[in-house]
């Protein structure tokens, strides 16, 4: 129910995020409005969810908008790592994410 | 909150509804057995397993979900019309039906361990059983049958796409996952039933960043899907039955023509081109099927209007099509509907709370009554007034905390006509079992310790009670014998009476029993009902071959036990060859009663209310006329009194009038002989320490507004207490004499 976010930004002028915790419907409009305003400011965005223990469609949603908003920026989104849960729910659904 | 909270609390809901599914199931298959084709108990039998089905998928309860899906074919198949229920079939979902109560109770245990090697065979041998409902002959022409409603007719193969797979649009709406529902689960249990071989996330109504929700689901999916074996359209909405409503589904049959997915691509609320796209770039269609399909439909766009008129043709067509599985659906949701209106009136809540409100209760009713007193003493009328008003209100909002906690006792009582039934075939008997005053409300707690010895004393019924078709008939009775179970109300109490027309009690039998035990001394004549109620001594057994299910003698001192702790009493009336009459009397509630106040010397003592009948004035002279008979004449009736100076040894002076107080409990009067009266008392029961188990007629205390103790008298032990004393006054005499 809880999610910790680490944030860094390294030289390139990207972002990186380091998630602790879960991203779910229950955390995730909490990081929504930061996550947004970093990849307005920045060049790049990399979430790293190798720390995630629950992952639901509200989550995925979350990546999923992620993901439009860069292309439509021209800016960069990657996922840097992916626990087992994120990988599971992101294979159910076919994301190439 | 935390989420596993809410986990464990769908999970419980989980059960308590699979419970009551199971309960439904048990119910339809035992009036299927009565009134055998009855198509609304056909399809609530279907609906039963049906959503045990579906929600055991949700919450990955494998075993179960799987189980039941090959129980729901073989229901599926008996809706249909094609399979009939025989007897022995109706025995093998029986079976089911215990295999999947036994099921969910070792995932409540909160296990998702292995089955246990027993559960794993009797599973397979279910299974194998079942087997033989669905064999291949059916499933073929049950393949026949469906295979126009995927075909559509009157369209030439051309126009069939490639596409060997159904698709499905799912658009969620936005409330799903403050529903607590995610996509990610139904599509899980979509891969249960067969393969997903492509499956795209359209997002295309996500709104603009700033504008975003994050907790609103914005999510489709567009999913080819292969079913594994024969997957129907109707298997395919059973998925996502729980999410119907959140969500919209629209599925297209493998080989469509193109007309349908024409009429998909513009029923999806994306633009056209962003659909063509995603269904050519998944493979669903081909570039030149699509590229006929929207050519198709640019020739019928100018018309404009035409176009709309035109969209709801196709669907119209499809709907001719799938008329079937269109009602079926319909049929389907109102049920859902139905059901839900139902939940809708009740809600679930949980006993604690109601127990914590009761005891408040409780002691409000306490205070009030010392309000009361203290009032009364004082002689105050401006206080008098709202006091009384109080006292009023307090007594209503007794009466509703109490009725919060009764249930009828219906739902107890049809438990057992399955127990009736298992145990009458198990013996080659023949047996009715008829319920009535299943309305008389109870109180929850009284009901669940109830249900125990009243199914001890069912299947003695049945297995002491009926006698065998062929005896029946030697005696003149009807083939079938009758057990019957009544409750109604009586003087405020309950009366349960279970009643059999069978072989009824053997009074030589019991006697000399008895006798040869030592309960009873040769040659002393003793009454039917103080003969019957030896029944219930410990190890008393006068069967003459011990059965799997009684006759050891264990049991009917616990079946009087368990009542007796309640503050009821058992009777039993039999005679033999025409059957017996077990009588149960309880109170209406454990722990509040209206009490009436009485005193005796510097004592007070309360008696329920309920039981009271009458109290009036006696002379002296009445009591002492009878020497040793503890009896007086009322109105020319003889009543049995008990003076409670004598009973409580109180040797204080009393020089005024006594009263006599009339109780009736279980169709018996006794009089209690009392100081005077002082009035009605609201009271709540305070039990006693263990010091005063050996007081049995006192079923607990009360605090009086003085502060002072009033003793709560048990009215039923109190007869029987007399009735010792009666006896042991006699023997008194006669030892006297001696």
């Amino acid at each position: 129910m809880k999610v910790v976010a680490k944030r860094k930004v390294n030289g390139s002028g990207t972002v990186l995020y380091r998630f602790e915790g879960d991203l779910t419907v229950y955390t995730v409009k909490k990081l929504v409005p930061a996550l947004i305003k970093d990849l307005r400011a920045h060049a790049a965005l990399e979430l790293d969810l190798s720390g995630v223990h629950k992952f639901d469609s509200a989550g995925y949603q979350l990546m999923l908008l992620m993901d439009r908003d860069a292309r439509q920026d021209g800016k960069g989104f990657s996922i840097s790592g992916k626990s087992d849960e994120v990988s599971r729910i992101l294979s159910l659904y076919g994301s190439e994410l | 909150m935390s989420s596993s909270y809410d986990i464990s609390n769908s999970r419980d809901i989980y059960f308590t509804e699979g419970r009551e599914m199971l309960d439904q199931m048990e119910a339809s298959l035992l009036s299927l057995e009565k009134t055998p084709g009855d198509d609304e108990t056909i399809n609530s039998l279907f609906r039963s397993i049906h959503t045990i089905k579906g929600s055991s998928g949700m919450f990955g309860f494998d075993e179960i979900g799987s189980f039941t899906h090959v129980v729901e074919n073989i229901l599926d198949r008996m809706r249909k019309g094609t399979l009939d229920l025989s007897p022995d079939l109706s025995a093998l979902l029986f079976e089911c039906h215990d295999f999947i109560g036994e099921l969910m109770e070792l995932y409540e245990k909160g296990a998702d361990e292995e089955l246990s090697q027993e559960l794993t065979v009797r599973r397979d041998e279910l299974l194998s059983r079942m087997g033989g409902y669905t064999d291949l002959k059916v499933a073929a022409a049950e393949k026949a049958a469906a295979a126009p409603a995927q075909a559509a007719p009157g369209v030439s193969d051309k126009d069939r796409v490639e596409n060997q797979c159904w698709h499905i649009s799912l658009r969620f709406g936005r409330d799903t996952f403050r529903n607590g529902l995610d996509p990610n689960s139904f599509i899980a249990y979509l891969r249960e039933i067969g393969e997903i071989v492509r499956i795209t996330t359209v997002y295309d109504e996500l709104p603009e960043s700033d504008a975003i929700d994050p907790e609103s689901c914005y999510l489709g999916f567009e999913i080819d899907f292969k079913g594994s074996g024969t997957v129907t359209r109707e298997m395919i909405l059973d998925v996502f039955e729980f999410v119907r409503e959140d969500c919209t589904i629209r599925i297209l049959p493998p080989n469509s023509s193109i007309d349908d997915y024409v009429a998909l691509i513009n029923d999806l609320p994306e633009s056209p081109m962003s659909i063509g796209e995603i269904l050519t770039k998944s493979g669903t269609l081909s570039a030149q099927e699509l590229q006929k399909a929207l050519q198709s439909q640019s020739m019928e766009m100018p018309t404009g209007e035409g176009d709309k008129r035109l969209l709801g043709e196709i669907i119209l067509e499809e709907g001719l099509v799938q008329k079937p599985v269109l009602e079926a659906a319909l049929e389907k949701q109102k049920s859902i509907q139905k059901s839900d209106e139902r939940n809708k009136k009740l809600i679930r809540v949980s006993v604690e709370k109601i127990d914590r409100l009761v005891n408040l209760v409780g002691e409000l009713v306490i205070t009030g009554s010392n309000v009361k007193q203290i009032s009364e003493r004082r002689n105050d009328s401006e206080l008098a007034e709202p006091v009384s008003t109080m006292t009023r209100l307090i007594e209503d909002i007794r009466e509703s905390t109490m009725n919060i906690r009764m249930v009828p006792i219906g739902e107890t009582f049809k438990k057992y006509e399955r127990t009736v039934r298992d145990l009458s075939r198990e013996q080659g008997k023949e047996v009715d079992f008829v319920i009535s005053g299943a309305d008389t409300e109870l109180d929850k707690t009284l009901i669940d310790k109830i249900s125990d010895p009243l199914m001890h004393l069912i299947r003695n019924a049945v297995d002491h009670g009926i006698d065998r078709p062929e005896e029946r008939v030697k005696r003149g009775k009807p083939r079938r014998g009758t057990i019957s179970l009544n409750s109604y109300y009586e003087t405020g109490s309950v009366v349960i009476v279970e009643k059999d027309d069978g072989n009824g009690l053997n009074r030589e039998l019991i006697y000399a029993k008895a006798v040869e035990t030592g309960l009873l001394q040769p040659g002393v004549p003793v009454t039917d009902d103080e003969l019957f109620q030896l029944v219930f001594e410990p190890g008393f057994s006068t069967a003459k071959e011990v059965t799997s299910i009684s006759g050891r003698g264990v049991g009917m001192d616990v079946v009087r036990r368990n009542i007796e702790s309640l503050r009821g009493t058992i009777m039993l009336d039999s005679r033999e060859g025409e059957g017996t009459t077990v009588r149960i009397t309880l109170p209406l509630t454990l722990a509040i009663i209206d009490g009436f106040l009485v005193s005796v010397g510097d004592d007070s003592y309360v008696l329920p209310l309920d039981m009271v009948v009458e109290c009036t004035e006696v002379s002296r002279s009445d009591l002492q006329s009878n020497d040793g008979g503890n009896f007086i004449n009322l109105r020319g009736d003889l009543l049995p009194y008990l003076r409670l100076r004598d009973f409580f040894g109180d040797t204080s002076n009393y020089t005024g009038k006594e009263n006599v107080v009339v109780l009736e409990y279980a169709r018996r009067k006794v009089g209690l002989v009392i100081d005077r009266p002082v009035g009605e008392f609201q009271t709540v029961i305070k039990p006693l320490g263990a010091i005063f188990s050996q007081f049995r007629w006192v079923s607990g205390a009360t605090i009086l507004g003085s502060g002072s103790v009033a003793l709560i008298l048990d009215v039923p032990r109190l007869m029987q207490s007399n009735g010792e004393l009666k006896r042991s006054s006699l023997n008194r005499t006669a030892g006297a004499r001696a």
